[in-house]
């Protein structure tokens, strides 16, 4: 008999509709692989499952009913520590939060709820949304779906290896320098980093309120456009999502991609770039030009001086928010994260002032000179193939060479959160130990109907995404 | 970076936060390494460049399609 839980989100609501299966036996289904996958990859923080079965019921005897709440009806999924539920705790990562209860609910559970989903639980993530590894002190490491020496990715940790594993069918997480994107890049996934302010923050542990940015990661585009599209759109709780272009349909029927252009970085853009890396990003281009696409030579800025804006930005911003901690609770963080957010409180004002300043800037000239010709931009997610969990641990190794590593992890992720563009991955191939690579295509403000749109095209002429995991591969 | 080492010193105890010398001089090499690499793309700034200009930007480059 098939396992539910591998079916991606869209067949398992195709197998709703049509009464092949009960949001019951969906939900049956990811907890008994949560209960046999979850210790290999420790995606879990928190297990709802009595509440998750009984509210499966519920959806059940709705749709019975003639009841359908929303496109999610039913579905289970589980989400990153950090978005609130009025009378739960969400730890975000920490042990200083461990014990606060939240007393309003985020407008993206508010939303999810309202799409009928199911929540199964809450996923690990790096402490404070801080790190790209998946590494946490408290909760203990994440691990990469495909092979558990390796990193998660991060901060979503929790939300990559839980999808890549297929313990749930999809999952929201945040990403600020690429915490949505690196994990699901590294565990086989589709993760959109919505435009800045798409998405509410209302409720969502920040990390730093200027480029903190909500969204979704799953097996395929038609997935996370399903979780997109629930959770998108303006909030009056979060003032950043007013004046927003409506959200849109979101094409899935595009045979072809004639008339797209997309802009390809130089090959000295690309140096960097591992050779491994770089050929699975080149044979994705090929399927792309092969669609009708045009490929549009672009030349990317320095992406050192957007490096340098958003860690003045983050580092400024949090050293902020955690001030009072710093000061109370030191012993409570992990003695990484400590470091990298005091050294927030000591950068002048004038200088947090100004790297908001280059922000506008740097956004405006990637405007014009980067995207100004093209629809989509391809871009690595991560230069380098998926490191192992020991070659970056700060905690316990650290020194130059890890931070150098850690680093490079965010190379092409960072500079892209800063000008707030959306952004979706995709995977495009594997490396020489088997992880996935992913590819990153960055649209033009709150074009993420665009990007999802064309990482669909790709995965009808692809199967990278239908290459789970070992832990998820079907019985033969 | 002597300088800078007593600024950081000055606000970590301005904020209460009691650090060994040796971390005080770690925060001061890296905000001297933040600090220089935004310094050399700020100066392309005039003061016509105010920080909540960044939302109303990509409002406007808002692409419809």
């Amino acid at each position: 008999m098939t396992d539910l839980a591998l079916l991606d989100l869209t067949a398992a609501i195709e197998a709703l509709d049509s009464g092949r299966a009960t949001s019951v036996a969906l939900t049956e289904a990811c907890l008994t692989r949560i209960e046999a996958h979850n210790p290999a990859v420790n995606a879990f923080i928190r297990l709802d499952a009595d509440e998750a079965l009984k509210a499966a019921a519920e959806r059940d005897r709705e749709r019975a009913a003639g009841r359908v709440k929303g496109p999610l009806h039913g579905i289970p999924l589980a989400h990153k520590d950090m978005f609130d539920r009025a009378g739960r705790v969400s730890t975000g990562g920490t042990k200083i939060l461990k014990d606060r209860t939240a007393t309003e609910t985020a407008t993206v559970m508010e939303r999810l709820d309202a799409a009928g989903a199911i929540d199964l639980g809450t996923l690990n993530m790096s402490e404070f949304a801080a790190g790209p590894t998946g590494h946490n002190v408290h909760h203990g490491d994440c691990r990469n779906a495909y092979n558990p020496a390796h990193i998660s990715g991060g901060s979503s940790s929790g939300s990559g290896a839980a999808v890549g594993a297929r313990l749930v069918f999809g999952a929201l997480g945040s990403d600020t320098g690429g915490s949505i994107r690196l994990p699901a890049g590294v565990n086989g996934l589709t993760g959109l980093k919505a435009t800045y302010g798409r998405i509410s923050r209302h409720g969502a542990v920040p990390r730093s309120w200027s480029l903190d940015h909500v969204g979704p990661l799953a097996r395929t585009a038609r997935d996370a456009a399903l979780i997109y599209k629930a959770v998108a759109g303006p909030d009056p709780r979060d003032p950043t999502t007013a004046h927003q272009p409506p959200v849109g349909d979101i094409r899935f029927d595009r045979t072809d991609l004639k008339g797209l252009r997309v802009g390809v970085p130089s090959d000295s853009d690309l140096a960097s770039v591992d050779p491994q890396v770089l050929a699975a990003l080149q044979a994705s281009l090929k399927v792309l030009e092969g669609l009708g696409a045009k490929l549009v030579p672009v030349s990317l800025p320095d992406l050192k001086p957007m490096y340098f804006t958003a860690e003045t930005i983050i580092k400024s911003e949090a050293a902020a928010m955690h001030r009072e901690w710093l000061r109370t609770r030191p012993q409570d963080y992990a003695a990484n994260v400590r470091v990298r957010i005091e050294a927030g409180l000591a950068i002048p004002a004038t200088a947090y002032i100004d790297a908001l300043r280059m922000r506008s800037h740097l956004t405006q000239a990637f405007l014009r000179d980067t995207m100004g010709d093209v629809d989509v931009l391809h871009l690595p997610t991560m230069p380098i193939p998926v490191p192992t969990r020991a070659d970056t641990d700060m905690e316990t190794a650290g020194g130059e060479r890890v931070l150098e590593l850690v680093g490079r992890i965010t190379q092409f992720t960072r500079p892209i959160s800063l000008v707030g563009l959306p952004a979706g991955v995709a995977p495009c191939g594997f490396d020489g130990a088997g992880l996935p690579i992913a590819f990153q295509l960055v649209g033009k403000p709150f074009a993420e109907a665009s990007v999802l749109g064309v990482i669909d095209a790709f995965q009808q002429k692809t199967d990278f995404h239908r290459q789970a995991p070992a832990i998820a591969r079907p019985a033969s | 970076m002597t300088s800078l080492k007593d600024l950081v010193r000055t606000l970590l105890d301005l904020h209460g936060i009691d650090r060994p010398e040796p971390r005080i001089a770690e925060i001061a090499v890296e905000t001297d390494r933040l600090l220089s690499g935004l310094a050399s793309v700020s100066s392309s700034l005039s003061y016509h460049d105010e920080p909540s200009n960044y939302a109303a930007l990509i409002l406007r480059e808002a692409s419809h399609d």
